[in-house]
């Protein structure tokens, strides 16, 4: 008899199957995959998404003057415009600039001057760096070459108070805002699985425990904390190690949400059918936890964190914004914006509040992609 | 009296696809079966036959994306004084229109197989009963409240007045599809679908909804259409059968005929494979070979021509046979019964 | 209880008074009001190579019985005597957890939902190999020819053992499933409902494959079902349960033909027939299950019995062998003549 079926089975099977083979052998990933592709949104925001980590990593080739070199005289210089031709031949240029100062109103005038073409070259020569941290160079994806030089000359942005190239600034920023993003969300999503998990699995006391200490974290108001928090930081540390410190702030508070997730997703996985099976096939406590509960939310932790990393980034533009958090001469995108606070900029600069875009941009392109990756995971076939 | 050989509902060619990115699902793929005025029409099929899918077609409640390509769906109406009036074709009239929202609940009701999902969870029973019968007759609220007491008497829930203030949940199996079926009844209609009613309930509480379903049927003198894929239900409650497969009608033939006379070897094939109680213990089943094909993968020819035991190369792999008469009232679609 | 036949097959499993009872807890400090009796001193036992049907509808307890056996829940009290390969006799239900994790070589399950009992993020070869590797049986190649003989011995092609089960129909996935249970070669089988959630023609093919292993393999199968005709299929004898007690066990002939508890009777009566013509014979039991948290004195039957007396109604009654081999829990066995069903062989079907 199962011979028979198999035989017919057989038929069946080669019948329809040739092509469905991919479909069939597709792991969750690959099904995920092919699902997301198809929702167009979540793609754009992965590509820019992409773009900002392409920021991160060459974050300083792709800044032309020394972020923090300024020259006062040069302050609040308005973003100059890029020419691409020259006449009718092609040529990257800018014109050069000559201040001066109102002697009424004491306000900075930048006139531009169109007989001074200063050629803007592609890989120049600029200021040293390690790039990725390990090779010297100092070659910038933009610059000016001599005699001119890079941090008097060209400035796509325009600069801030202090002189300083906006745009170099902005690439900075961008790596810091970024990375402490995901810094503190992969601390958050080891504290929020295994507590979650722990809670989920376990239940009974541990659970309690757990779901009070969560509770009140939740409850704790989280602006008036993080600037106890922010003062209780000595004021003799070091850059770096207030970075560490924010980090850790945000995701001690972070893991809360993803733990709660893990929690509701292990109690009803304990119930399924295949937990009981592979139970009663031997396997041990952590074998079920790891090897047949975890992927099985795995897709939902991914999407949740995507979901997570945009108010982190907004918790650390906040709090640096406020004062409380990142401070000169560390850069983020808050500390940039902490300069832009007052209605002067808003009238005479307002191209220092430039930095806002981008933080409107990663925010929104985390939360598409972020659906998009919610919408791939779930429901698993 | 209704003349039970004049049209109350008729089903003709119906073909209803569900275009998914994957594919067009064709769900049912030219059905055409009949329902006589306070007869019971069972529906028999395993899954993806279509059955459900036919049954929600009628009454234009179809799951997105689902649509109705062709065919007609011939009902006859009731008219101003309660007489059986004109022949309309479903088909035709908005999904979503007044027609058909009057039709819905008023004169063709559904009994669903979940009673728990099909109450919801924040309104009480009388609630919710006495909204469907606001909606389709010219009472009052008291007056509502009234009919709803007395149809929930009448479909034997103990204590009426109490249950008519709880919450779906707090009722059990039993009571529950009792309550959808005095929903569904409260506004008298000509014809009951019922997707398979008893599914999801025990066997003893299967049978006292069954004999219900008899008795309520005589006394409010309507049609049913049940649907089931329980075989010794449609042996109990069904007049006329229609055994459908990949959303087809194979067979359509009275009780007696299906279960004592089946033409259709799929028929034949699934009444043998049936276990039944009055079998040897331990007995083997003659099973159909091979399984139910993907919707996607429907064969060429006849559906079941790759599991036949008469199957006929060159012509069930060709062609797809109609439904042709071969007793009175007897009908198959299949090669072994055409041109003759 | 005592065994009556003179060439005694040996007893597989051996369970005696189980209990499994839920605590209710009300209030803020979750004190326990009451309990719900699923499992109330159930007794009973299976020979080795035999098919024990266990009966009864939602509530009954039959599930919990077939998962206290198997100790994926914790039995309240009770002995649950198996009879390992070994010749010796342990009680399942007071096995430390290190033995237990051995024992369970010996018995394994197949599940009721064909799509939940399968990790749909494992292939084919994970999931019937699972047993395998957890107990350390072989190299990985070792374990890949075992994969590919279960899957052979259920009908399925071996080059599946890579796909994941998205790929298959709910009567494959059940095969699967089978496949599982079957790769460490246990002993003893509790199927948990394996064919009620498929499709009429694949229940068939299900079945069919179950009798054939069951000769082919030597198992002995609890058989868990709500379907009297599966049960009558399969079964060697049958159980039947209600409201967590054990109303009557008899072979599948005697049960059907002639049930000695109302109960049984009732539930042979309220099964439809694939027949039309008999349809005036059917016997439509009144009122409600039982709740099992707070059951009717006496006999739990007695609201819903046309037999009952007052000492059905103050008196619990014991299971009793009436006849050899042949038990029931009824104050009223020995007087009552039951309807049951005919052996007759159907005619004019097919």
């Amino acid at each position: 008899m199962a011979e028979e079926s198999a035989a017919l089975g057989r038929a069946l099977d080669d019948a329809a199957d040739r092509s469905s083979e991919r479909v069939y052998s597709a792991t969750q990933w690959q099904l995920m995959w092919w699902r997301l592709r198809r929702h167009r949104l979540a793609m754009v925001a992965a590509v820019v998404l992409i773009g900002f980590y392409i920021v991160v990593l060459g974050a300083n080739f792709l800044a032309i003057s020394d972020p923090q070199f300024s020259e006062a005289f040069r302050g609040e210089m308005p973003p100059q415009r890029l020419h691409f031709f020259d006449g009718w031949s092609p040529g990257l240029y800018v014109n050069g600039v000559s201040g001066a100062r109102d002697l009424k109103t004491f306000k900075k005038i930048y006139v531009n001057d169109p007989e001074v073409k200063i050629p803007v070259r592609l890989f120049a020569r600029g200021y040293e760096y390690k790039f990725l941290g390990l090779i010297r160079t100092d070659r910038h994806l933009l610059g000016v070459s001599a005699p001119y030089k890079s941090e008097e000359t060209l400035f796509l942005i325009g600069t801030d108070v202090q002189g300083r190239d906006v745009w170099s600034r902005l690439m900075l920023a961008t790596r810091i805002s970024m990375l402490i993003g995901l810094v503190s969300v992969v601390i958050s999503l080891i504290l929020g699985v295994v507590l979650g998990g722990v809670s989920g699995y376990y239940g009974g006391w541990p659970d309690i425990i757990i779901q009070r200490v969560i509770e009140i974290l939740r409850s704790i108001p989280t602006i008036p904390l993080w600037m106890g928090i922010a003062a209780a930081v000595p004021r003799e540390w070091s850059i770096i190690k207030i970075y560490f410190a924010i980090t850790i702030i945000i995701s001690l508070i972070g893991w809360t949400t993803l733990a709660r997730e893990v929690r509701g997703r292990f109690l009803s996985l304990r119930d399924e059918d295949f937990v009981t099976a592979a139970e009663l096939s031997g396997a041990s406590k952590m074998r079920i936890i790891f090897r047949h509960m975890a992927p099985s939310f795995l897709s939902h932790i991914i999407a949740s964190t995507t979901l997570a990393l945009p108010a982190i980034i907004i918790s650390e533009t906040s709090l640096s914004f406020l004062g409380l958090g990142l401070r000169p001469p560390a850069i983020s995108w808050g500390v940039m914006l902490q300069a832009a606070q007052n209605v002067q900029t808003i009238a005479l600069t307002p191209w220092l509040m430039v930095p806002a875009v981008p933080v409107i941009g990663a925010v929104l392109a985390f939360n598409f992609l972020g659906d998009g990756l919610r919408d791939a995971a779930d429901p698993y076939g | 009296m209704s003349n039970q050989t004049e049209e109350f509902l008729s089903v003709r060619n119906l073909v209803t696809h569900f275009p998914l990115d994957e594919g067009t699902v064709v769900a049912v793929d030219g059905a055409s079966f009949d329902v006589q005025a306070g007869m019971t029409l069972g529906i028999v099929g395993e899954s993806g036959c279509g059955k459900s899918v036919a049954a929600r077609s009628i009454l234009r409640i179809l799951d997105k994306p689902g649509v109705i390509v062709d065919g007609e769906i011939r009902f006859r109406r009731r008219s101003a004084n309660g007489e059986l009036g004109e022949v309309v074709d479903l088909t035709t009239y908005d999904a979503d229109g007044d027609e058909m929202r009057s039709i819905r609940g008023g004169e063709i009701a559904y009994v669903f197989q979940e009673p728990m999902t099909s109450f919801s969870p924040v309104h009480t029973i009388g609630n919710q009963l006495m909204e469907a019968i606001l909606l389709h007759r010219n009472v009052s609220k008291k007056e509502a409240e009234e009919i709803a007491l007395d149809m929930l008497r009448q479909v034997g829930i103990p204590l009426p007045e109490e249950r008519i203030r709880q919450y779906s949940f707090e009722l059990s199996g039993g009571l529950r599809q009792r309550a959808m079926i005095a929903m569904a009844l409260s506004c008298n209609p000509s014809l009951l679908i019922a997707d398979e009613p008893t599914t999801a309930l025990d066997v003893t509480t299967q049978a006292q909804i069954l004999e219900l379903l008899q008795n309520l049927q005589k006394d409010f003198g309507m049609a049913v259409m049940l649907i089931t894929h329980d075989l010794g239900v449609i042996a109990e409650m069904a007049d006329n059968v229609v055994v459908m497969y990949l959303g087809k009608v194979v067979e359509s033939a009275p009780v007696d005929d299906i279960f004592h006379n089946p033409k259709h070897p799929y028929t034949k094939a699934l009444l043998e494979s049936i276990p039944r109680v009055q079998s040897g213990s331990r007995e083997k089943l003659a099973s159909i070979t091979g399984s139910i094909p993907h919707p996607y993968d429907r064969p060429t020819g006849c559906a079941f021509n790759p599991r036949c035991p008469a199957f006929m190369e060159g012509t069930c792999d060709v062609g797809e046979p109609e439904l042709t008469n071969v007793e009175s009232n007897h009908q198959v679609s299949c090669f072994l019964f055409q041109g003759g | 209880m005592v065994e009556s036949t003179q060439q005694a097959p040996q007893r597989l499993l051996d369970v005696t008074d189980l209990r499994k009872y839920f605590p209710i807890k009300k209030g803020f400090l979750r004190k326990q009001v009451g309990a719900i009796r699923a499992v109330d001193d159930v007794s009973f036992f299976i020979n080795e190579g035999e098919t024990l049907g266990l009966v009864g509808e939602s509530g009954c307890g039959k599930t919990t019985t077939s998962r206290c056996i198997l100790r994926a829940v914790e039995p309240t009290s009770g002995q649950i005597m198996f009879r390992s390969t070994i010749g010796e006799e342990v009680d399942v239900a007071k096995l430390p957890s290190s033995q237990l994790r051995l024992l369970r070589r010996e018995m394994q399950m197949i599940f009721q939902d064909p799509f939940s009992s399968l990790n749909p993020r494992m292939t084919l070869l994970d999931i019937v190999g699972e047993p395998l590797t957890n107990h350390n049986i072989g190299n990985r190649s070792e374990r890949e020819d075992r994969v590919a003989d279960a899957l052979k011995l259920v009908g399925l092609r071996p080059e599946f053992m890579r796909r994941f089960p998205h790929a298959f129909s709910g009567g494959q996935r059940q095969r699967i499933g089978i496949a599982r249970a079957l790769v460490l070669r246990p002993r003893l089988i509790v199927a948990d409902e394996p064919v009620s959630a498929l499709d009429v023609s694949v229940q068939a093919q299900v079945l069919n494959l179950m009798l054939d292993l069951q000769e082919e393999l030597d198992l002995t199968y609890l058989f868990v079902a709500h379907d009297l005709s599966v049960v009558k299929h399969i079964s060697d004898r049958v159980a039947v349960m209600y409201v967590g007690k054990m109303v009557e066990v008899a072979t599948s002939e005697e049960l059907f033909a002639q049930p000695k508890h109302p109960y049984t009777s009732a539930l042979l009566s309220s099964n439809p027939q694939p027949d039309p013509r008999t349809r005036s014979e059917r016997v439509v039991l009144q009122g409600e299950v039982a709740n099992p948290a707070d059951p009717p004195l006496g006999c739990y039957f007695n609201p819903r019995c046309s037999y009952a007396t007052d000492v059905c109604r103050s008196q619990p009654p014991q299971l009793t062998e009436i006849s050899p081999n042949h038990f029931v829990s009824c104050h009223r066995a020995e007087e009552l003549e039951l309807p049951g069903v005919a052996m007759a062989k159907a005619d004019g079907i097919g």
